[in-house]
């Protein structure tokens, strides 16, 4: 119980912001008793048939709960509108379809396409000077801060270019929304995969438009963790529901994206009109991933059956297959915006490990100090060491898992530094 | 077996640094600026030359350039190689410091003997600053006249990943921009190894470290090529570009997969790979081991979709990409129970996976690594014969359209690519940079073991009192800071089992100098 209490928990910190992804905050006034007779007030944001997301806001801190119908008595909804994966898309839709009208009309200008684009990890031609985690390297929150940038400077079309080998499934849900709600509204946006995989395949999932260098490849998004220890249970389930959500704001069939988490088979049917279909069976016509496989998509794979829009090795080869006649490279103080959080990231995850091994070294020798004041001069140091890792985690939460330093480690490294500083 | 030992060498020296007892407090050891100190700002350390050696009371030696001096101490420019890093010493630890003792070299100066593959022996040239290249000539030293094809070959040899790296590569694809060559022949002529270790031809390396590792190497080696040859503009022109594969067996057959058009010579191979589809096995989960494998392939496959189609993005049509057979020649090299069989239509290969199903059917691959029924005989796989997984050799890569044709000279080789006169094999640097770095690599490999052994070596002297104590501090960390900037120099190519895990390593030392100086605050002036 207290197992399940615990995944529940996790669960609500990693998809609060999917949650939060697909609504726009509004007031809090919707009511659900609990079969335990809990009372809660607040908001729902999302809602399946067998789960609510409930937003309830404490002071000034709103936070997004994981609710089971089996444990709700009742609801009492301030909207009639259900908050169901479909409505909630239709009025994304709608909305999008809204502000991209209102944007072109501020932008106003009539010259060449304005095209930026933004590394989704270091490109390969950065010959692997800096990590391309997704979470460590590669953040949502730079993304974020560069859409300001992207609109002073008029562009028109923000092309994502992904190379990465993955990272923390945390990072995803951030990712669907900033693309989903910030850019998909603001710009024409484009992915131009090398490789995706894993939380890079995930997090660019809900951009319906998607070009492949030839050597390019999407997939393998199966979550895991330690040595090779597959996610299970609900944190699975969760993920897979999360991704049919993406799947559906990207216009992706969702098989294609549950062949890539779990060893689902995917064929596909191609009729004489050349419509594709898509089947989560070995049957169609084209196998693309036998039972028990995990599938990543190639670029050959992703233009034979209408996945990419397009192959390109170079962003003329890019313009030309987007059907841009006449380009404008812009957006360039966004691209050094997201080029520098990548490089900074990557030196504060190198300096990071090297703080939490220096930090064990004098914790180490504090215990086996049996003079207090020798003691005392590593458990300061100690002391300092903690207090980087902790503003460097503050900084960027992932660390947390990256280094496996959650909170409750720091708590008991407190408590150990009291302990020894105690001592005679 | 020495490459192991190395291996512990590191691990026990780094447990070795508790040898130094600590107990007082302490001073700074090192960092002292000297009166005769140089003025910084005029030299370039990158240019000097070795001209000075420093002998001490050990018996060691180190080459390079007295920077400075105090009357303690003396700060030096080490040179081993092409690498340049300074080190500080005590003059207590110093026998002899001889001035001078190097003049300026003519090779490095002046001359130096060209490279390529096809050298027909030593030949001197002016070392190339971009203008030799203005009156080209040929291997032989003679003038290239006006208007013929000039050829630039070069050869990856050796050990693809610790010979054949990122720097070398990128130095050699500057030279080829310098010489504009019309046609680059890129010779694969590989050992069948991985970190020191040599394997037979017949074998399979289906372990992490040649499957992924190199993988991983080759792709960032062709980010390196491939977009030089097809973008760079200080190409004028666009070289015709072919891979000729000798021996490309291990983590060495991913790389030409990326080439267009590839040649074999008679007795050449190309594979070696096998077991991505066993990779990690007894490790984990199923599903994430599939996804481990999934996005390897995913990886080689992209490879060999670079080399089909990557010169024109635009024949990568949907129809186009059905017909495509190179990602099934990769696959078929890499995972077991994929079955590939090929008949010949109108001298066209056609392919189907499954096993052959009439007689016109020959089997390229069939599912033996998981069906013992088909699995290779000891006979057929030391005879080349084996089809657990494809291996090309020369006749089965023409038969069906992988390879263009097949040359045992580089005359035969231009003779097939349609160019039987009127061309030249022009001398070039990429023979003397790839040479120079595997000496340099060697060499490194060397000089860390010795530094090890060194700081290993570091002992308090008598009568062992704090003075003594931190004395022999400031020289592990010396010895730790030296070896820390040279394996960062190398740390794409060191054999990690000669001189510790690059990357580890690095941090470990970094970790280690901290304890050290812990150690140091410690210590107690009695």
């Amino acid at each position: 119980m207290f197992r399940f209490s615990k995944a529940i928990k996790v669960l609500t910190l990693a998809f609060a912001v999917a949650g939060a992804a697909l609504l726009a905050p509004d007031a809090l006034a919707d009511k659900i008793v609990l079969k335990d007779g809990t009372v809660l007030e607040g908001k729902i944001v999302r809602e399946g048939d067998k789960f609510v997301f409930f937003r309830v806001k404490v002071g000034t801190v709103e936070s997004d709960q994981f609710l089971r119908m089996e444990d709700i008595k009742s609801i009492e909804r301030d909207d009639a509108t259900p908050k169901t994966d479909e409505a909630l898309k239709a009025a994304a839709e709608a909305k999008a379809a809204a502000n991209k009208d209102e944007a072109k009309s501020e932008h106003g200008h009539t010259g060449a396409t304005r095209v930026a684009i933004l590394n989704f990890g270091a490109p390969s031609e950065w010959q692997g000077k800096y990590g391309d985690m997704v979470g460590v390297q590669v953040s949502a929150d730079a993304f974020r801060r560069a859409i300001p940038l992207l609109e002073k400077d008029k562009v028109d079309v923000v092309v994502v270019r992904v190379k990465s080998g993955g990272g923390y499934g945390l990072e995803v849900p951030k990712f669907n929304e900033i693309f989903d709600k910030e850019y998909k509204t603001r710009f024409r946006l484009v992915a131009w995969i090398e490789s995706g995989i894993s939380a890079a395949a995930m997090s660019p999932w809900v951009i319906e438009e998607m070009y492949f260098y030839p050597q390019g490849n999407i997939g393998a998004c199966t979550g895991w963790s330690g040595n090779l220890v597959a996610v299970k249970g609900i944190q699975l389930e969760m993920s897979l529901h999360e991704m049919e959500i993406a799947s559906a704001l990207g216009k992706k069939n969702p098989a294609i994206m549950r062949s890539m988490q779990i060893m689902e088979p995917l064929s596909v049917d191609v009729d004489e009109h050349g419509v594709v279909t898509w089947r989560q069976d070995e049957d169609g016509q084209y196998l693309l991933n036998k039972r028990g496989n995990i599938f990543t998509m190639k670029a050959d794979q992703a233009i034979q059956f209408g996945f990419g829009k397009g192959i390109a090795s170079t962003k003329e080869e890019l313009a030309k297959a987007m059907g841009l006649r006449e380009v404008e490279w812009a957006g360039q103080a966004a691209t050094d915006l997201i080029n520098k959080s990548i490089a900074d990231n990557d030196a504060v995850e190198k300096h990071n490990k090297i703080v939490l091994q220096k930090y064990q070294l004098a914790i180490g020798l504090a215990q086996q100090l049996p003079d207090k004041e020798r003691r005392g001069i590593e458990l300061a140091k100690a002391k300092r060491l903690l207090a980087e890792l902790r503003k460097m985690v503050r900084l960027n939460p992932n660390f947390e898992f990256h280094l496996g330093i959650p909170a409750e480690w720091f708590t008991a490294q407190d408590e150990l530094i009291r302990k020894l500083a105690a001592l005679p | 077996m020495k490459v192991g030992t190395l291996g512990r060498t590191m691990a026990a020296a780094v447990l070795g640094l508790c040898v130094i007892g600590a107990s007082g407090p302490s001073r700074p050891a090192l960092a002292q600026t000297g009166d005769k100190q140089l003025d910084q700002s005029k030299l370039d350390h990158s240019k000097m030359q070795k001209r000075d050696l420093i002998i001490f009371q050990n018996g060691n030696k180190v080459e390079g350039v007295v920077l400075d001096e105090t009357e303690t101490t003396v700060r030096v420019l080490v040179i081993i190689g092409s690498l340049r890093s300074e080190a500080t010493y005590n003059k207590s630890e110093i026998l002899e410091i001889k001035r001078d003792e190097f003049k300026p070299s003519e090779k490095s100066d002046g001359e130096t003997r060209a490279g390529s593959t096809t050298d027909t022996g030593p030949v001197k040239q002016k070392k190339d600053d971009g203008a030799s290249y203005a009156n080209p000539v040929d291997v032989n030293g003679k003038p290239i006249p006006p208007g013929t094809m000039k050829v630039y070959v070069c050869t990856l040899g050796g050990e693809f990943g610790r010979d054949v790296s990122k720097t070398p590569v990128k130095e050699m694809m500057e030279d080829l921009v310098k010489a504009q060559p019309d046609v680059v022949v890129f010779r694969f002529d590989h050992t069948f190894g991985y970190q020191g270790e040599q394997t037979v031809d017949f074998d399979h390396q289906g372990s992490d470290g040649y499957v992924s590792q190199l993988l991983i190497r080759a792709m960032e080696i062709d980010t390196l090529i491939t977009p030089v040859l097809r973008n760079d503009p200080r190409l004028v022109k666009k070289p015709e570009v072919v891979a000729w594969v000798h021996r490309a067996m291990g983590g060495a057959a991913f790389l030409p997969l990326v080439f267009q058009d590839i040649y074999f010579t008679s007795d050449g191979h190309q594979g070696g790979v096998g077991g991505l589809d066993f990779l990690f096995d007894g490790v984990g989960d199923e599903v994430v081991r599939q996804k481990q494998r999934s996005l390897r392939l995913a990886w080689v496959e992209g490879m060999a979709n670079q080399g089909e189609f990557g010169n024109d993005a635009s024949s990568m049509t949907a129809e186009a990409l059905s017909n495509a057979k190179r990602r099934k020649y990769a696959k078929a090299m890499c995972w077991g129970d994929y079955v590939l069989s090929y008949r010949l239509v109108g001298g066209q290969a056609e392919l189907k996976e499954e096993m052959p199903s009439s007689p016109e059917w020959f089997i390229l691959k069939d599912d033996g690594p998981t069906n013992k029924d088909h699995a290779d005989s000891m006979q057929d796989m030391v005879r080349m014969r084996g089809n657990d997984y494809l291996t090309f050799d020369a006749k089965t890569a023409f038969d069906v359209g992988y390879s263009k044709g097949t040359a045992d000279s580089l005359e035969e080789l231009m003779n097939k690519m349609g160019h039987p006169r009127g061309w030249a094999s022009m001398r070039n640097k990429s023979g003397q940079i790839f040479r120079e770095w595997s000496k340099d690599v060697s060499k490194t490999e060397i000089e860390v073991g010795k530094l090890i052994r060194a700081y290993q070596g570091v002992a308090v002297k008598p009568p062992g009192m704090y003075e003594q104590r931190t004395e022999a501090r400031g020289r592990q960390i010396r010895y730790l800071q030296q070896i820390s900037s040279i394996v960062k120099e190398y740390a794409e190519a060191l054999n990690p089992r000669r001189v510790g895990a690059p990357e580890g390593l690095l941090d470990q030392i970094d970790v280690q100098i901290d304890r050290i100086k812990t150690q140091q605050t410690l210590d107690r002036r009695p």
